[in-house]
């Protein structure tokens, strides 16, 4: 189900594909900054398969992490009107659509036993050859 | 907008928390949202929530300060409270110790003071020995400091509790309390209601979450009752999260049980979410919650808060306008009827 912040989730024009690669910015679905201790990509799906944690990347301050390196960073700041980047080691072909899929979890870190949950999605269009 | 005339010391305001869809979704900066405050008549008092208006919060650049300062003089606004943040839990897994806390909470005192705002909002996720250790610190900066008691707390809750038996050891007159009007709800907003379903929360599952909300059991209980019910029934995680987020954003305090901590009352967060044919708004009965402040001798700003953008991303704008005009309406017959000191 959707939350307020789902429609920024994934902005359409802030998405790159590249050969072999693709670069989604995402939106910190939250009113106010929070450190990058407490957000956790939970789900990624490109055409209804999930991808595997290994095969991408989240970049913000010039940094790149490794999804299991977001929890230990809690002097990273992700300020609120900031986009990070998710990087995908995939090749889509882009002469077909493609449905993207991102479940964020955020741990507010003021509201102890919250899990703030955000599905979001974006179909990419099909490119002419 | 002054309130020369208008009753009591109940000054009127707004925090830029309530334009949060326009300033998250780029449209409006900081300084255009001041800018907007003085435009609408919803100042003079200007709140901001620190990790929301200003990048890289806590540190402040002395240039950033005054500009941010000549800004408000310029519209002839000031600055109410500065709304800062217990993040006790960045280390997921441990709480941070008292000592980590005080450390956290230093610098984003120091950028309140420096900022010239004169009241600080804390939250009770840090425990009342942090802020008695700031003490001395704030009492040099005089700046008031206090944690919001924003649902599903109430005055007697045991975190207020332990802060209120603090205060009466250390007995500084810069230690203080911040209410929050949602914790006085009558209903939950018809509006935010029908957007969960048309989202797909199920009329059980909502009813569940409702027949738990209007229930006489302690209010910080009752989240915890609705998730432990949501997992039985096997309610999808989205679903429950959207929902149990309703335990803490309305509680149903009486209004008169503010009085008990009056005194210690240093700013209001003014909560509202939508308004009647006549301009009174639905779920909180603001003609009741302000005759208590007004008469129980309150001195300070109350910080229109809009948390519509819960559901709805309209700009806010309309309805911190119309809540001002209904504050107004009823400080001006406080005045009137001579309730004000």
């Amino acid at each position: 189900m959707e939350n307020n912040f789902s429609r920024s989730l994934l902005p359409p024009a802030e998405v790159i594909v590249e050969p072999g690669e693709l670069r989604l910015g995402v939106r910190l679905p939250w009113y106010r900054s929070l450190p990058l201790s407490v957000v956790e990509v939970a789900e990624l799906t490109i055409d209804g398969q999930i991808v595997p944690h290994g095969d991408m990347r989240f970049s913000i301050n010039d940094r790149i992490f490794s999804l299991g390196e977001l929890e230990s960073q809690t002097a990273q700041c992700w300020y609120v009107l900031d986009s990070a980047q998710l990087s995908v080691h995939r090749a889509l072909d882009p002469t077909k659509p493609h449905s993207i899929a991102l479940t964020l979890n955020l741990y507010p870190p003021y509201i102890p036993g919250l899990t703030w949950v955000t599905r979001g999605s974006l179909t990419l269009e099909a490119q002419p050859q | 907008m002054s309130n020369t005339g208008l009753a009591g010391g109940l000054k009127l305001g707004t925090t830029l928390y309530s334009f949060t869809p326009v300033f998250h979704s780029r449209q409006a900066t900081l300084e255009q949202l001041i800018v907007k405050v003085a435009e609408l008549g919803v100042g003079p008092g200007v709140e901001i929530v620190g990790f929301q208006s200003i990048r890289g919060f806590p540190e402040i650049g002395g240039e950033f300060a005054d500009r941010f300062r000549a800004l408000l003089a310029q519209h002839h606004l000031v600055p109410s409270c500065l709304s800062v943040n217990a993040d006790t839990g960045i280390r997921r897994g441990r709480l941070m110790s008292i000592e980590e806390t005080v450390q956290y909470l230093e610098p984003q005192i120091l950028a309140a003071a420096q900022l010239g705002f004169p009241v600080v909002r804390t939250q009770f996720a840090a425990p009342a020995e942090a802020l008695r250790r700031l003490v001395p610190l704030i009492e040099k900066l005089e700046v008031k400091v206090g944690p919001e008691i924003h649902a599903p707390l109430g005055v007697n809750s045991p975190p207020v509790l332990a802060y209120r038996e603090m205060y009466a050891k250390t007995n500084s007159p810069f230690l203080g309390f911040i209410p929050d009007f949602g914790a006085s709800a009558r209903s939950l907003p018809a509006a935010y209601l029908d957007v969960l379903r048309r989202r797909g929360i199920e009329e059980r599952v909502l009813d569940l979450a409702l027949s738990i909300w209007r229930g006489p059991e302690e209010a910080a209980w009752k989240r915890d009752e609705f998730n432990r019910r949501a997992a039985q029934t096997g309610i999808e995680a989205t679903k429950a999260s959207a929902l149990s987020v309703m335990f803490s954003m309305l509680s149903p305090q009486p209004p008169a049980a503010w009085l008990e901590i009056m005194p210690q009352v240093i700013h209001i967060h003014g909560k509202f979410y939508d308004f009647d044919a006549d301009g009174r708004e639905t779920s909180i009965p603001y003609e009741e919650l302000l005759p208590v402040f007004v008469k129980g001798g309150f001195r300070g700003f109350m910080s229109s808060e809009w948390e519509g953008h819960l559901y709805s991303w309209e700009s806010g704008y309309d309805y911190v306008r119309k809540h001002h005009a209904l504050c107004r309406r009823i400080l001006a017959d406080l005045a009137r009827a001579g309730g004000g000191q």
